[in-house]
């Protein structure tokens, strides 16, 4: 990859960024701020890892364990979450 | 460096993987024997009602130490003896992947076992929480003595050990393998572990994400575990989420040394092997979505309880299909019944009696009655002990002339066997019939009609100690004047059996390649020049870091000036490290799928990232969790600022540009850019933290300290553990720019830098989550 593609997904980070502030500004219903700002956080950590980790190079066994992890990582999260009961979970967050 | 081999420097400083799996192998009996002593004194407690040989504080400290040393630091360390000695063996490689590193497990495993352990020497005694660590009883308020605190840093020590192995064994594995091993065509041992590891990876940084939390509690006085938000159930979450693939991981071993063995004397392949191991697959993926099994009585949402029961009643069918791959293998088969073969016989047989059990178990509406009991007990002994230690006590006698060159007493393994199984199951089997004495408690009245079978138990308990001492009588006897073992005492065809006994340091005179049929020739290695490959196998650095840790640890409790000196002694030799020229090499050709293009160094740290993201997920997780269960909790922008966060969000985001440019100066040769990209990655993390600080001191000001409530415990603590993440990145980078600017970072040689850049770019990927969920939302 060359240095100006570098820039480019810089520059969709910082836009990124700036629209979950905006998202923030916007009045939105908690429900929906949250799901558009968690959203755009995740299409910024995808940018990072597909051009800067570089899986979009590397073997598709790599991706695999980083979604591994992923899965893993939210496995638990969500039994925790589901443990507290399914009202407690819909209700408050 | 070269040492003489008898010396003990040679033990201290070795970086050899059948040294280090020596050193593992000694360690993990020492172990046993403290485990088994305590083991020994709470049986003899228990032998009749309302005895007073240990009384109920000893006793708790007895089980705690007892359960935490058996699975930790005896059961899964003498897997990973073997695994050191016969891995890189039985895949044809000269060593792991990162032998130093390897060195630097096995010195952070003893280490952290003597922190554990120390306890027992501090006011108020050792851990005594029980080997599960139950929050709230786990908190300064009732637990407040060092030992509590000890037994944590010794688990973190514990854990950063693993995972350096779990790294090691993983890029070995995919990296190292001789042309022709292919991964199906891989021994089953090392299959076995190649899936302990993955397990380990995902499993450990739960239980590592609760320790920190816990240490925090405790130390800095947050409210994780002694909040009712936090509390029992999230420790519970954190701790079942590592702890029963943790079963696994200590399973798996034993039962792929059992397939070792077991086609060998039965004289025949083993049977279904791919099915075996697709099981396997299955078992240990499926081992993390039942965790919540342990945690069946403690009022969590029923509908996610009767999913738990399911995956649970599920995960025994793996398990029944390895037993059945053992049970066919033997069918029809003319077997010798020799020592490894007798262990491997009764480890079967052990294993399915504890697999019934916990079907048993699975049944939410029988655990209410059998939880907490001595049934449990019995259950986990028969899988762990009978199943586990078992297998590994036959791959303990198969291996032992290999790594010994000398063969052992016949009749006194025999006799080994008998005593064995006799005392183990005198040991547990009445323990079934304690079927409502609670455990974990240190005395019982009389009269319950539970008189005899602990009296039986404890005279099992006699009986099982004398088996081991059978062991080592034989083991000692073997060394001094057992029989030469010759290459391939038992007509065994994987790869170790091919090389003399015990192997020579770099295991093979050239390069082993396995043919599609199955046989293996070891081929001459093309002269490169004439000139031998050098390797280095000493270093003076895994042990003193690891000495320089404990002494941290340490002074955790010892007070600041202890505290100084270990982290002189780290820094100092971390420095020493960093500066050592230590060269392992890696082999030219081999198989690598599917990891072929993944240079040696960033699929490291890949695989430490992978771990990360548990970790990670796990501080997210309990976040999560504490803020669903509080009635109330501040509005965003309320107690933190928005703009403050963004515009450090930015910093850190650019330092990941800066980063990435710096690479791609050094894989364009353009050194201008390389060194430029560096420092203003450096300078940005640095203003990052630096604003970090500033943010936390203003809190501080306005009261918001560590205790002011569980929105400020876990803002702090979470970004806090980010902060720690890139203040190592930025250690690293100091490193870097001086090489950077000593000019040995070029186009062909930038790996360190890779994985550098790998790393840095996760920390970023980390805040860009952290970032909107303790800030925006
Ligand atoms: C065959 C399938 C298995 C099933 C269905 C099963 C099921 C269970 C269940 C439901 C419990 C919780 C019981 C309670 O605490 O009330 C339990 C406890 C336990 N099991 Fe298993 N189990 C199985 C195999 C194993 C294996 C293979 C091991 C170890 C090698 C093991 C080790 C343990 C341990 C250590 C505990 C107790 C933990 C504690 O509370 O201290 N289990 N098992
Ligand atoms: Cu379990």
């Amino acid at each position: 990859m060359r240095v100006v593609h570098y820039v480019a997904v810089w520059v969709g980070l910082v836009i990124l960024v700036a629209l979950e502030l905006v998202v923030f500004n916007a009045g939105l219903p908690p429900a929906q701020a949250r799901a558009g700002i968690i959203g755009l956080a995740s299409v910024a950590a995808l940018l990072v890892a597909v051009f800067y980790q570089h899986l979009i190079r590397e073997p598709r066994g790599v991706a695999l364990l980083y979604i591994a992890g992923l899965l893993a990582a939210l496995g638990l999260i969500i039994g925790m979450v589901v443990s507290l009961g399914v009202q407690a979970g819909l209700g408050s967050f | 460096m070269e040492i003489p081999l008898n010396s003990v420097r040679r033990w201290l400083f070795t970086t050899n993987h059948k040294d280090v799996g020596i050193l593992y192998f000694i360690t993990s009996l020492y172990f046993l024997v403290v485990g088994g002593a305590l083991a020994v004194l709470m049986r003899l407690q228990l032998m009749a009602p309302g005895l007073n040989i240990l009384q109920s504080a000893p006793f708790n400290q007895a089980v705690t130490v007892h359960g935490l040393v058996m699975v930790l630091w005896f059961l899964s360390p003498l897997a990973f003896a073997f695994a050191n000695y016969f891995v890189p063996l039985q895949i044809g490689a000269r060593d792991l992947a990162f032998p130093r590193l390897n060195a630097m497990s096995y010195w952070f495993y003893l280490f952290g076992g003597l922190l554990a352990a120390i306890g027992f020497f501090t006011p108020g005694g050792a851990i005594d929480t029980g080997w599960t660590v139950y929050a709230p009883l786990n908190t300064a308020k009732y637990s407040p003595q060092l030992g509590v605190t000890l037994g944590g840093a010794g688990l973190l020590m514990l854990i950063a050990s693993v995972t350096m192995s779990t790294v090691n064994f993983l890029v070995t594995i995919f990296r190292s393998r001789a042309p022709g091993m292919t991964l199906w065509r891989m021994p089953i041992y090392t299959w076995g572990i190649l899936l302990t590891v993955f397990m380990m990876l995902f499993a450990f940084p739960s239980v590592a994400a609760g320790v920190i939390m816990l240490a925090a509690d405790r130390l800095l006085g947050t409210l994780y575990f002694s909040s009712v938000e936090g509390g029992a159930i999230l420790w519970d979450h954190l701790f079942w989420f590592f702890g029963h693939p943790e079963v696994y991981i200590v399973l798996v071993p034993g039962l792929v040394a059992i397939a070792e063995v077991l086609p060998v004397f039965a004289r025949k392949p083993l049977y279904g092997k791919k099915i075996l191991i697709t099981a396997l697959i299955i078992g240990s993926i499926m081992s993390f979505m039942v965790w919540a099994h342990h945690m069946f009585v403690t009022g969590i949402d029923p509908g996610f309880r009767k999913f738990m029961t399911i995956t649970t009643e599920t995960i025994s069918i793996p398990f029944g299909v390895a037993t059945l791959a053992f049970i066919l293998t033997l069918v029809g088969a003319s077997i010798r019944f020799t020592t490894p073969m007798l262990f491997a016989l009764g480890g079967v047989a052990l294993f399915i009696i504890g697999g019934i059990t916990g079907v048993f178990n699975s049944s939410v509406a029988l655990d209410y009655y059998l939880r907490g009991t001595y049934w449990i007990v019995a259950h986990f002994h028969y899988t762990l002990v009978g199943g586990a230690t078992t297998g590994l006590i036959a791959a303990l006698y198969y291996w032992w002339p290999k790594m010994t060159g000398r063969m052992f007493n016949e009749k006194l393994g025999k006799l080994h066997f008998i005593v064995y199984m006799i005392g183990f199951n005198l040991l547990y089997f009445p323990m079934h019939f304690l079927i409502d004495m609670p455990r974990r408690v240190f005395t019982y009245p009389a009269g319950m009609g539970w008189e005899l079978p602990n009296m039986l138990a404890t005279m099992g308990t006699i009986v099982f100690a004398l088996s081991w001492l059978i062991l080592f009588i034989n083991l000692y006897q073997s060394l001094r004047k057992g029989e030469p073992a010759g290459n391939n005492p038992w007509g065994a065809w994987s790869l170790e059996w091919l090389v003399p006994s015990p192997p020579p340091r770099h295991n093979y005179d050239g390069q082993p390649v396995v043919k599609a049929d199955g046989t293996i020739t070891i081929q001459p290695i093309p002269a490169n020049g004439g000139h031998h490959i050098h390797e280095t196998h000493y270093s003076k650095w895994p042990l003193f870091i690891s000495l320089g840790m404990f002494v941290t640890f340490l002074g955790v409790g010892l007070g600041l000036p202890v505290l100084l000196l270990g982290a002189l002694i780290l820094i100092g030799s971390i420095v020493g490290w960093a500066k050592e020229k230590f060269i392992a090499v890696e082999p030219a050709e081999g198989e690598r799928w599917p990891f072929a293009n993944v240079e040696r160094v960033r699929l490291g740290v890949w695989t430490l990232l992978f771990g990360e993201v548990v970790l990670f997920g796990a501080l997210i997780g309990s976040y999560i969790f504490v803020r669903i269960n509080s009635a109330t909790w501040p509005a965003p922008g309320e107690f933190l600022n928005p703009m403050e966060g963004a515009i450090n969000t930015f910093i850190l985001v650019t330092s990941s540009l800066t980063a990435i440019l710096a690479l791609a100066g050094a894989k364009s040769g353009n050194q201008g850019l390389l060194r430029g990209g560096l420092i203003a990655t450096f300078i940005l993390g640095f203003i990052f933290l630096f604003n970090k600080g500033r943010e936390w001191s203003e809190l501080f000001s306005h009261g918001i300290t560590f205790s002011s409530g569980l929105p400020a415990t876990t803002y702090y603590i979470t970004t806090g553990a980010h902060g720690m993440h890139v203040a190592a990145g930025l250690a690293v980078l100091i490193y870097l720019i001086i090489h950077a600017f000593k000019g040995r970072i070029t186009k062909e040689n930038h790996a360190g830098l890779e994985g550098f850049d790998l790393y840095w770019h996760f920390v970023d990927i980390v805040w860009l989550f952290l970032f909107p969920l303790f800030y925006l939302i």
